[in-house]
């Protein structure tokens, strides 16, 4: 039986997936299409492993946080059953790792923009690759609706401003009508005018 | 037997993935419309490639003409009138970009991320010292920022607010923005960070 390994490298991750090919599906002896092992070696952090389930659970978490972060909208990311998290932390990202044995305690992953880029990088690499007949269940990248945008974006918080700006110009203008305007005098001529059109016809 | 192929971070052999994922791709924005601030956003990672690089208008137009991109790409006119499609440039126009427009720049942009990324990396990184840190990032906002000045409406209360931002928070995520866009996953999140759904 062949086993094939590959990796994929950048700066400072390492991602490595062992398996072999699926001869009834139809694969090459170079493609993967049954995963048995990935190992994920981030610099400064304890080597990472597990299985296919657990491989998915990261990718899917952690390419929907960087679609999200792309669109403007800083967000935690949960995985099913919370397996993996990830969210800002300060101007970094927070990978938060469960272990599904009992009694291990979860991990701590915090990444800086470029360790957050080179992973992102290793996990584009990977699904992109066609050396793989592997359907990770990774979500598509869709765009997303404007008011979803709207609801979650940390720029529209910022438009706050503008109904401030609102509040201030209702609350001034409705002191404004309060002031009293002396147009009695007006009035007055006015009234002195129409007599005198009156008297003119008499 | 345990065969291992070691894959290079920069290997370009995805063609045959390519075409069929644009397939994919095509049907995913069928009923979505370019959003709103997408010309600003181009035009904003444009400058930003222009502040890594030196004469990097020449670079764009002939990686363009490598990747086999559409006319607009053939001078620095028709280049400089899709830019100019920002609302927040000095000489708007008042036009707006079509998706083949947006496809061709998401394209060139995440080509140039990619040749520009460990500079980008370098910018982004914090475990290297602070001091050339700092430096690195002094260069960088005050290059970005003197071309903000040339190019930009002054008059624009956002611009303003760039320019007097001594975090360099919104160049922070311009950059990171830039190294999520690299090869083609980066390209498809950059182009699907541009559309809305209708």
């Amino acid at each position: 039986m062949i086993n094939l390994s590959y990796r994929f490298e950048q700066n400072s991750c390492s991602l490595q997936l062992a398996g072999m090919p699926d001869v009834s599906n139809g694969d090459s002896i170079d493609t993967i299409g049954i995963l048995s092992s990935w190992t994920l070696k981030i610099i400064g952090f304890p080597l990472l492993e597990g299985e296919k389930e657990h491989l998915d659970n990261l990718m899917q978490v952690v390419l929907q946080y960087s679609r999200l972060y792309i669109s403007g909208i800083r967000k935690k990311v949960v995985s099913s059953k919370n397996v993996v998290a990830i969210f800002p932390f300060g101007k970094k990202h927070k990978l938060l790792l469960n272990s599904t044995r009992d009694g291990v305690k979860p991990l701590e992953i915090i990444l800086d923009d470029s360790e957050f880029s080179d992973l992102i990088r290793c996990f584009d690499l990977l699904r992109y690759d066609s050396r793989f007949n592997i359907n990770w269940e990774k979500d598509k990248d869709i765009p997303f609706t404007k008011r979803y945008i709207n609801q979650n974006s940390s720029k529209s918080k910022r438009n706050i401003n503008i109904i401030y700006a609102f509040i201030v110009f209702i609350a001034t203008g409705s002191l404004l009508l309060l002031v009293p305007i002396k147009n009695n005098n007006e009035l007055k001529m006015n009234n002195n005018k129409s007599t005198d059109i009156s008297e003119i016809n008499k | 037997m345990k065969t291992s192929y070691l894959v290079a971070s920069n290997r370009i052999d995805l063609d045959n993935v390519t075409i069929s994922n644009n397939k994919t791709l095509q049907s995913t924005y069928v009923n979505c419309v370019i959003a709103n601030d997408a010309p600003k956003k181009l035009d904003f990672l444009i400058l930003v490639i222009e502040t890594l690089q030196i004469n990097a208008t020449d670079t764009l137009l002939l990686k363009a003409k490598n990747i086999g991109l559409s006319d607009d790409f053939s001078s620095r006119v028709k280049f400089w009138k899709m830019r100019i499609s920002n609302p927040l440039r000095t000489s708007y126009a008042f036009t707006s970009l079509t998706s083949d427009q947006v496809d061709s720049l998401v394209k060139l942009i995440s080509s140039m991320a990619e040749s520009l990324y460990p500079l980008i990396r370098q910018l982004l990184s914090s475990k290297e010292s602070s001091t050339l840190n700092q430096e690195r990032w002094f260069l960088f906002s005050s290059r970005l920022k003197s071309l903000i000045r040339e190019r930009m409406n002054l008059q624009r209360s956002y611009i303003t607010s760039l320019l007097n931002d001594d975090t360099n928070e919104i160049f922070r995520e311009l950059l990171v923005t830039l190294s999520l866009s690299c090869g083609p996953g980066g390209s498809n999140r950059l182009k699907a960070s541009l559309y809305r759904q209708s």
